[in-house]
C-alpha cells in the first residue's frame, strides 16, 4: 500500500482527508482528517484540527487532536491543543500544553 | 513505462520524496522544495521548486507551478514549468501549458493553449497588445515577438489542432493553414517565382525572344533581372503576413480564453 509522506519541505495549506496512512515532515495547516494512522515526524509541523483513528507524534502539533483508537506523544515532541482519544500515551520528555479527554 | 519504474524507485526511496497516496485528497495550496508524486488527489494551487509527478491514477485541478511537470494521470488547471512539461500517454490535460520545452506522447490528450516562450511571457503579451493598439508600433514589437513565436509552436502545433480540433475555431485554424502553406512558398520564393512566371504570364515566354536580339544578354541575364525586379515586392508582400500572421493564433487565443 503507498504511503503517503509529506516531505520536509513541502508546506499545505488546506485540508488533506482520505482514508489511507500520512506520514507528515514538512508542513501542514488547516485540517487533517483521516481514517488510519498519521505519522508527524521530528520535522513535521501541524498546525490544524486533526482527526484520525491514530496518530503518533515525533514532531509538533499546534491545534486539536482527535483519535478514534489512540494518540500518542513520543518524547521531545511539542503538542498545544486539546486530545480527545480513548487511549493516550505521553512518553517522557514530551511537551504538551491542553486538555485530555478519554471518555471517548 | 520507464516513468511508472521512475515512480516506483522514488516511492520506495521516499525521503526524498513527497507521495500524496492513491487515498488522500489535499484541497489547499501545496508548496515546497521537493519532488511531489500525486497518486491521490489535489485540489487548489501546487508550487513547487522540483518537479510534479501525476501518477495515472493521480488527479490535480489546481494550479501548477514548478520546475517539470510529469503528467500520466489528470490534470485540470494552467501549467507553468520552468522547465519541461511531459504529457504521457494516458494522460489528460484541459489547461494552458507555458514551458520552454513540452512533450506531448501519443495518446495523451490535451485541450489548451500552449505557449513556449522564454522566461518572459507576460511582457511579451503586453508588447503584443501594445502593437495592436498602436498600428505604428506593430512593425516594432511585431518582429521579436513573431520569431520565437515562428520557432517554437511548429513542433507543437500538430497536437494543439488534434487535441483542440473538433471543439473549437475551425475558420481560423482553416486560416492559419492557408497561411503556413503561404510560408511555404515564401520559403522558395526564388523558384516560385521562376515557376510562376513561366507558367502564368507570357512575358517571360517573349523575354527569351527578344534576348537573342541584344548580343550581350544571354538567357540567363534575361532571367536575372527580371528575377531580381519581382522578389523584393514579393517578399515585401510575403514579408507582412507573417508578422501578423505567427501571433495571432496564440494571441487571439491567449487573449480570448
Amino acid at each position: 500500500m503507498a504511503n503517503t509522506v509529506i516531505g520536509s519541505t513541502i508546506v499545505i495549506d488546506g485540508e488533506i482527508t482520505g482514508d489511507e496512512d500520512l506520514v507528515v515532515r514538512g508542513t501542514v495547516k488547516g485540517r487533517v482528517s483521516l481514517r488510519e494512522h498519521i505519522t508527524v515526524e521530528d520535522s513535521g509541523v501541524v498546525e490544524a484540527n486533526v482527526d484520525t483513528a491514530t496518530i503518533t507524534i515525533f514532531g509538533r502539533v499546534t491545534g486539536d487532536v482527535h483519535a478514534t483508537e489512540r494518540a500518542e506523544l513520543k518524547s521531545n515532541c511539542r503538542v498545544v491543543g486539546d486530545i480527545r482519544a480513548p487511549r493516550v500515551l505521553i512518553a517522557d520528555g514530551a511537551s504538551f500544553k491542553g486538555s485530555v479527554d478519554m471518555d471517548g | 513505462m520507464a516513468t511508472t519504474r521512475q515512480h516506483t524507485n522514488q516511492v520506495q526511496t521516499p525521503e526524498t520524496a513527497t507521495v500524496i497516496g492513491p487515498g488522500i485528497r489535499i484541497s489547499g495550496r501545496v508548496s515546497g522544495a521537493e519532488d511531489l508524486h500525486v497518486e491521490g488527489r489535489i485540489d487548489g494551487a501546487v508550487n513547487l521548486s522540483e518537479t510534479l509527478y501525476i501518477a495515472p491514477a493521480g488527479i490535480v485541478a489546481a494550479e501548477v507551478e514548478a520546475h517539470a511537470v510529469v503528467v500520466a494521470g489528470v490534470l485540470v488547471g494552467n501549467v507553468t514549468a520552468r522547465d519541461c512539461v511531459t504529457l504521457h500517454a494516458g494522460a489528460k490535460l484541459v489547461g494552458d501549458i507555458h514551458a520552454p520545452r513540452i512533450v506531448i506522447a501519443d495518446g495523451a490528450a490535451f485541450r489548451g493553449n500552449i505557449r513556449m516562450g522564454g522566461e518572459v511571457p507576460p511582457p511579451r503579451a503586453e508588447q503584443r497588445q501594445a502593437a495592436r493598439g498602436r498600428p505604428g508600433g506593430a512593425s516594432r514589437f511585431g518582429r521579436p515577438a513573431a520569431r520565437p513565436a515562428a520557432q517554437t509552436p511548429a513542433r507543437v502545433e500538430p497536437p494543439r489542432a488534434r487535441a483542440s480540433e473538433a471543439r473549437s475555431e475551425a475558420p481560423r485554424r482553416d486560416e492559419a493553414r492557408q497561411e503556413d502553406d503561404v510560408t511555404v512558398v515564401v520559403r522558395h520564393a526564388a523558384v516560385a517565382d521562376e515557376s510562376e512566371r513561366r507558367t502564368r504570364r507570357p512575358t517571360p515566354v517573349a523575354e527569351p525572344a527578344r534576348t537573342p536580339e541584344p548580343p550581350r544578354a544571354p538567357p540567363v541575364g534575361a532571367r536575372e533581372p527580371g528575377a531580381k525586379a519581382p522578389p523584393p515586392a514579393a517578399a515585401e508582400k510575403k514579408k507582412l503576413p507573417p508578422r501578423a500572421r505567427i501571433p495571432k493564433p496564440g494571441k487571439r487565443r491567449v487573449h480570448r480564453r
